[in-house]
């Protein structure tokens, strides 16, 4: 294998990240680098995004892109629409309306002919859920059985890149946790692009732009300084 | 007069009319200045602009969304669809606002020039639309919206093959060149003008859009074709550079 690109390098679509002379190793790398495709001998990059080099290993950290579902991802969505029997359908900021069955809103029985379909939730409700199931052609289906998945009330709903969902959490949560802590806000991080803030006015105002940053330079080293600076003037004022 | 000498006469006008090189001084391998820009509308999902000379085009990407109408939905593939429009004051004539046949076919050929480059089948059954407005027109609109397209889409973070650029080449009366403007494509004087836009995709080497308006020989088109694909490697170029300095300044 012969690596192409350079370590930070801005990668736009078409262009080629390495070379190899067996096809077996292309294929396993093509397997292992999400966001890249088989070009005669090279594996090239699909989308603009950044190399990330580290012990003959490549990775592409996607600069902008389209949240696509995975089992096992847990997603902030919107309810759209309730006069389904048994299915609630949730907006998830992807292509694909996700379907929420009423035996997998709640571990209790609801009698939907005596309460009916708003008893749990009702149009426009936002809710933190988990994708249960993705099928072949797309079909979403997500479940609410888990401790922490519920109905979010009383909060500002933001959208930042779903690329850039691991740059908003940090290592081990540390820059939520960090950003919840000097705006004194409580956040809810979907992997599908979606943040949801509780807390006064002000603070949310101060949290969702220090989100913004996230989505404008997480690209860039040293982002976390530049988010506690954020948050210090904002302390100040 | 006899008819050998009107035919004579007729040979030394065309000689008179004879074009030596191009209006704007230009190289006939020269392309206009161009500048393109990314990130240009916040509301949606990827944007250009682009300026090719005087001509100027702004694209706007919308999705992958849900397909609506349901039943265009395709069960294994995206759906795209572009729609090319003239701003009112952007020619001389006030052009009439709404969809027009010359719109609605530059955006069917911009839409199966720009489908090469996608790779389609990594997002079924949702719609990508992708709205061109044309500021200013001076000649190679269709070509200016190819590259602003490709850019929004890449700025959308669409999955392509690779950033597609576009160059009108063709033939003033006999001088073959790239990138002609409104008046070079409005000569009628000696051989008239030919009028050849191509989109090309250089990493697979393909010629994705390929019109032709005018006559011209084979030998000059084969000629005509290889310039424009020089130019469309320069185009190309620049439009990376266009991407990497927007993430790299930041």
């Amino acid at each position: 294998m012969k690596i192409l690109a350079k370590e930070g390098q801005i990668m736009c679509p078409g262009e080629a990240l390495a070379s190899f002379e067996d096809t077996k190793d292309l294929e396993e790398a093509y397997e292992s680098i999400e966001g890249a495709y088989i070009r005669g001998k090279e594996l090239c990059a699909s989308f603009v995004s950044k190399a990330s080099i580290k012990d003959e290993s490549i990775r592409l950290i996607g600069l902008k892109g389209i949240y696509m579902p995975f089992e096992g991802d847990y997603v902030i969505g919107r309810v759209i629409d309730v006069n389904s029997p048994y299915w609630y359908f949730v907006e998830l900021n992807c292509p694909y309306e996700a379907g929420l069955h009423i035996r997998e809103a709640s571990n209790q029985y609801l009698d939907t002919e005596r309460y009916g379909m708003i008893h749990y939730f009702n149009y426009g409700d936002v809710i933190f859920s988990k994708i249960q199931k993705v099928s072949d052609t797309l079909r979403i289906d997500l479940t609410m059985k888990e401790n922490g998945l519920k109905k979010l009330e009383g909060g500002v709903l933001t959208s930042f890149n779903p690329s850039k969902f691991a740059r908003v959490l940090g290592k081990n949560d540390s820059m939520i946790n960090m950003i919840q802590e000097k705006t004194g806000t409580k956040i809810v991080v979907g992997m599908n692009g979606l943040a949801w803030i509780s807390g006064k006015a002000d603070n949310i105002k101060k949290a969702k732009e220090a989100i913004e940053l996230i989505d404008s330079k997480g690209h860039i080293e040293g982002l976390t300084k530049d988010i506690e600076d954020m948050l210090k003037k904002g302390e100040k004022k | 007069m006899t008819a050998k000498k009107s035919a004579e006469k007729k040979s030394e006008e065309k000689q008179s009319y004879k074009i030596t090189g191009r209006f704007d001084k230009r190289k006939p391998d020269e392309l206009r200045p161009i500048e393109m820009s990314i990130g240009v509308l916040p509301n949606c999902q990827g944007s250009a602009r682009v300026k090719v000379g005087e001509t100027v085009v702004i694209a706007g990407v919308y999705g992958p969304k849900k397909t609506r109408p349901k039943h265009e939905e395709e069960k294994d593939k995206l759906l795209l669809r572009c729609y090319y429009d003239l701003v009112s004051f952007s020619v001389p004539d006030r052009a009439r606002p709404g969809p027009s046949r010359r719109s609605t076919e530059l955006g069917l050929v911009i839409k199966n020039a720009l489908q090469r480059s996608i790779f389609v089948e990594k997002y079924p059954r949702s719609m990508v639309e992708i709205f061109m407005e044309v500021i200013q027109a001076d000649a190679g609109s269709r070509c200016a919206s190819i590259i602003a397209s490709s850019l929004a889409l890449a700025d959308a973070g669409i999955e392509m093959k690779d950033l597609m650029p576009a160059v009108a080449c063709g033939k003033i009366d006999d001088l073959i060149c790239v990138d002609l403007t409104k008046a070079e494509e409005d000569v009628h004087d000696g051989g008239g003008a030919t009028d050849i836009p191509i989109a090309y995709l250089p990493s697979h080497d393909e010629i994705t859009l390929l019109q032709l308006d005018g006559k011209i020989s084979k030998e000059d088109l084969m000629q005509a074709l290889k310039m424009g694909v020089d130019a469309c490697k320069k185009i190309h170029k620049q439009m990376k550079e266009t991407i990497i300095n927007k993430y790299e300044k930041r």
